[in-house]
């Protein structure tokens, strides 16, 4: 047990290591000092409002690496979150703002919007891929763009709240009760204390239970092991009784409904509204990074989830240090890149230990070759005639 | 051990010519395990030697070694006498040691000389000799072919060639670059008896022409037929030499495993009148192609064991498709039980007690990657103990799973290994329990034993009778006569996706099979 978890940690510590080397190594071509600059991620990295931020931007990012990563597990590559989060963010901020109820009925109505509506555009490809065997990759990533016309036209036409209400191009905004609060308060009580100015959102909770549930469909449920068969090995999964066009459809429907939840942070936090700059760009990507260095295990993409967080919110410091803040993009690259090569270093060697210690236990007593007189089942031996 | 000389090499060849390969000491270790830890082998030139072992025993491995694909740790290797060391095949080929691989490495689309000469074409003199000289290829495979009676015809396409015709193919490749020495590697494994006794007739003519031929097979009647010396290897070590003269199939067969052999003698019939799967008039018409089933029907009854005999390619993979519902059938119905089956999805029929040992384990009946326990859910995920409503129960999954590792000598250190670790036959062993265990009523089994070794193999067929005896209907492909004949309680010959012929296993001899199966019984086909 000790030695499974030493091993699947191993790759993504090397890769950090190895994305922190190289960064010092261009920190020091560029005539920037490592030391300095270690020194404040190390140091005003783990301040308490650097980590309010780290967790706040965390909650995006995981839920965007378990969408893509449902799409992994059955080697469907669901290129498409990017734009299923973008429209479920529009359609669920008008929805929410057109709509009075109370409050935790609005939160739920908001957030079942944008499911709906992420998983409604995920069902293009799923479509196309499950009855014309279009490539999802294909046909999501140009969904991506597509997405982009629809919401603009959207919100041009129908979505947009009059001007009279705000200059700015956007929805109405969402009634209180539609809002996630704040969770300064509840940490207070439990004596952690944040100061007002940095807002720890509660999104961070609707991570957790995405996170629970995507344990609980995936690994122990039914249609979990069909999806992860039909992953690991369709045809096989096929011969199994698996519908495998069923499985496309379904398993890019809920990774398109868990994406519709990433944009929403924001929306039903401190902005309350739609507009052009209250949902990040990019999330969808940056999920496809997450998922991969979390190896689509839950817990594995919520380190990674709070590792490009943090990485993101050192930035700030750094360039208050009159630092490149560059570099902690420079590091999220290269433990990307690293980490892929270095899972499959560890697969390889496990693998191998693993086969090793089979053949030990299983050829012990060395030359003898197995006995060739299995004991068997419930004798049947009258029947075996000698040759 | 009663039989042969135990101790290697021994069987001395003419006493002046040095041995046309010798291999002294191999010792080629892997990580964590030894291939080959003793391997000592002495081939007299022009003389058909034959290695024998069971899957896993280090043939394969002592074969790559000899022609250069993989490095010994310890040992020596001599050609005619003269030590030589290999770093890539072509070391080898420049020797005069060629391959024929089990599985055939050609271009259907192109022709046999362009097949032969690939990689190795004769070019035209200067300034042409950017261009094959496909007259002086020709001519030399035509030389070949007479002089070592392995007549093709070289402009045909290699799509066009049987089986049998490939092989040739295959042997005269490796003849048109110099190869004075054979390796064949299982080459009757995808033969039917007719092309068996065809291609050991082109290798005693290869023989009196002075090639040597060394060849690795488990197929013990063969070798005893064909071989004029035989190696047994047995883990990783040379254990005994024999001529054929001097030892019976029985006895290499103890060499081999060090214990007794099995047969699959099946008599005291436990057929039932209640029939439990039927099949009837399924035809598949594949758009634009030849019917790959026509008119297919029979019965299974509880307890009986019917075989389907047939070369591969004939039908087999479609019958099984329709009767699991992997495919849409063009005609035809399918019941189990008296129920009609024939519009219910595959996993409705796997629930309803269809029970199915793919022929490749690895493409149809594995997750490699899962633990065992995992790959024991698959195919019965809906049912308890692996399931307790939408959710799995991998406490029930887990008490299954060592119930069929216990039952079916499954050879694991635990359950959570994963399935790629294990051996072929340790794997099919866990396949076959975990579809038994399921209590089905009608057990698809295409070629349950292929690829394991004799106990494996053994344990399997017992299992398999045991099954019948509680009233299972199977359905057995194979492309093991023997193991047709010896289980089934019927034997039916499919040819061209029809079955053909239907005969009393008591009463069929393979080579009366063979001749259903390759059509030659209505005239010639190859």
């Amino acid at each position: 047990m000790i030695r499974r978890i030493t091993m699947a940690l191993a790759a993504p510590v090397l890769a950090i290591a190895f994305a922190m080397a190289v960064s010092a190594i261009m920190l020091a071509l560029t005539d920037y000092s490592a030391t300095e600059v270690f020194r404040v991620i190390f140091d005003d990295g783990f301040s308490r409002t650097n980590l309010v931020t780290t967790v706040n931007r965390a909650a995006p990012y995981y839920i965007s690496g378990v969408a893509v990563a449902i799409g992994f597990k059955m080697n469907l590559f669901n290129i498409g979150v990017e734009g299923q989060y973008k429209l479920a963010a529009l359609f669920a901020a008008a929805a929410a703002a057109a709509v009075e109820l109370p409050a935790p009925l609005h939160v739920l109505f908001t957030l079942l919007v944008a499911m709906l509506v992420g998983a409604a555009w995920a069902s293009i490809p799923a479509l196309l891929k499950a009855y014309r065997g279009v490539s999802e990759v294909i046909s999501s990533i140009m969904l991506n763009a597509t997405a982009l016309g629809v919401g603009a036209f959207f919100i041009q036409r129908w979505l947009r709240a009059p001007a009279t209400e705000s200059p700015v191009l956007g929805t109405r905004t969402i009634s209180p009760s539609g809002q996630l609060p704040s969770l300064n308060g509840l940490l207070g009580v439990i004596g952690i204390d944040v100061p007002d100015a940095t807002r720890v959102q509660s999104y961070v909770v609707v991570a957790a239970i995405v996170g629970v549930a995507y344990y609980l469909l995936i690994w122990r449920s039914r249609y979990g092991f069909d999806l992860r068969a039909t992953g690991s090995n369709a045809e096989a999964a096929t011969a199994s009784g698996v519908n495998s066009k069923r499985m496309i459809i379904t398993a890019m429907l809920i990774s398109g409904a868990v994406a519709g939840l990433i944009g929403m942070n924001n929306i039903m936090g401190p902005a309350a509204r739609y507009t052009d700059v209250s949902v990040v760009t990019g999330l969808g990507f940056t999920g496809i990074a997450i998922a991969l260095l979390g190896r689509n295990n839950p817990v594995g993409i919520a380190f990674a989830a709070l590792l490009w967080a943090f990485m993101d919110a050192v930035q700030t410091p750094l360039s208050n240090a009159n630092l490149p803040k560059q570099i902690t993009s420079i590091m999220q690259g290269i433990t990307v890149l690293s980490v892929v090569i270095a899972y499959e270093v560890v697969r390889r060697i496990s693998a191998r230990q693993e086969l090793a210690g089979l053949r030990r236990e299983v050829t012990a007593g060395g030359a003898a070759p197995p006995p060739a007189d299995p004991p068997s089942p419930t004798g049947s031996g009258p029947e075996v005639a000698p040759a | 051990m009663t039989a042969p000389t135990q101790d290697p090499p021994a069987a001395a060849p003419d006493p002046g010519a040095p041995p046309a390969v010798e291999l002294v000491g191999i010792v080629k270790r892997f990580p964590g395990v030894v291939a080959n830890r003793d391997v000592n082998l002495r081939v007299a030139p022009a003389t058909i030697h034959a290695i024998v072992g069971e899957n896993g025993a280090g043939k394969s491995t002592l074969m790559k070694i000899l022609y250069g694909m993989q490095a010994p740790d310890e040992g020596t290797i001599s050609v005619d006498g003269k030590q030589v060391s290999f770093k890539t095949p072509n070391d080898a080929i420049d020797v005069g040691i060629g391959m024929v691989h089990q599985h055939f490495m050609l271009a259907d689309n192109l022709t046999v000389i362009e097949n032969i000469v690939l990689g190795y074409e004769p070019r035209r003199s200067f300034p042409f000799n950017f261009l094959v000289d496909t007259g002086a290829a020709r001519k030399r495979i035509i030389e070949l072919g007479q002089r070592y009676g392995l007549a093709v015809d070289p402009d045909a396409l290699v799509e066009t060639l049987g089986v049998g015709q490939r092989q040739r193919v295959e042997i005269l490749k490796v003849l048109f670059r110099g190869a004075t020495t054979l390796i064949l590697d299982e080459p009757t494994a995808v033969l039917v008896p007719q092309e068996v006794d065809e291609l050991f007739a082109n290798l005693r003519d290869l023989k009196r022409e002075g090639i040597t031929i060394l060849f690795i097979s488990h197929k013990l009647d063969e070798v005893l037929a064909a071989a004029d010396d035989i190696t047994v290897i047995r883990a990783g070590a040379t254990v005994a030499t024999a001529k054929p003269a001097d030892v019976t199939t029985k006895q290499l067969a103890e060499l081999m495993v060090g214990s007794e052999l099995p047969s699959p003698a099946t008599r005291t019939s436990t057929v039932t009148d209640q029939v439990e799967l039927s099949v009837q008039g399924i035809d598949i018409f594949p758009l634009g192609l030849r019917p790959t089933l026509c008119e297919v029907s029979f019965d299974i009854h509880q307890g009986e064991i019917v075989g389907i005999a047939g070369i591969e390619g004939n039908g087999q993979t479609e019958l099984i498709a329709a009767i699991l519902g992997l495919i849409e059938l063009d005609a035809g119905s399918v019941r189990l039980g008296g129920e009609d089956i024939t519009s219910w999805p595959t996993r409705r029929r796997r629930d309803a007690g269809i029970g199915y040992v793919p022929e490749d384990r690895h493409r149809h009946a594995l997750l490699l990657d899962a633990p065992l326990w995992e790959n024991e859910i698959l195919g019965h995920q809906s049912r308890p103990p692996n399931a307790k409503g939408p959710w799995i129960d991998r406490a029930g999954a887990r008490k299954r799973t060592e119930e069929i590792v216990e039952r079916f000598d499954v050879r694991t250190p635990n359950i959570e290994v994963r399935a790629e670790a294990l051996s072929g036959g340790n794997q099919q062993k866990l396949i076959i329990g975990r579809e038994l265990m399921a209590e089905p009523r009608v057990m698809i089994a295409a070629h349950p034993t292929r690829g394991v070794d004799v106990g494996a193999q053994a344990a399997i067929w017992d299992q398999l009778r045991e099954a019948r005896r509680n009233g299972l209907a199977t359905l057995l492909i194979s492309a093991d006569l023997e193991e047709l004949i010896g289980l089934s309680d019927r034997l039916l010959v499919i040819f061209e996706g029809r079955i053909v012929a239907e005969l009393d296993p008591a009463t069929a001899t393979p080579t009366a099979l063979g001749e259903h199966m390759t059509g030659s019984d209505r005239g010639e086909d190859a």
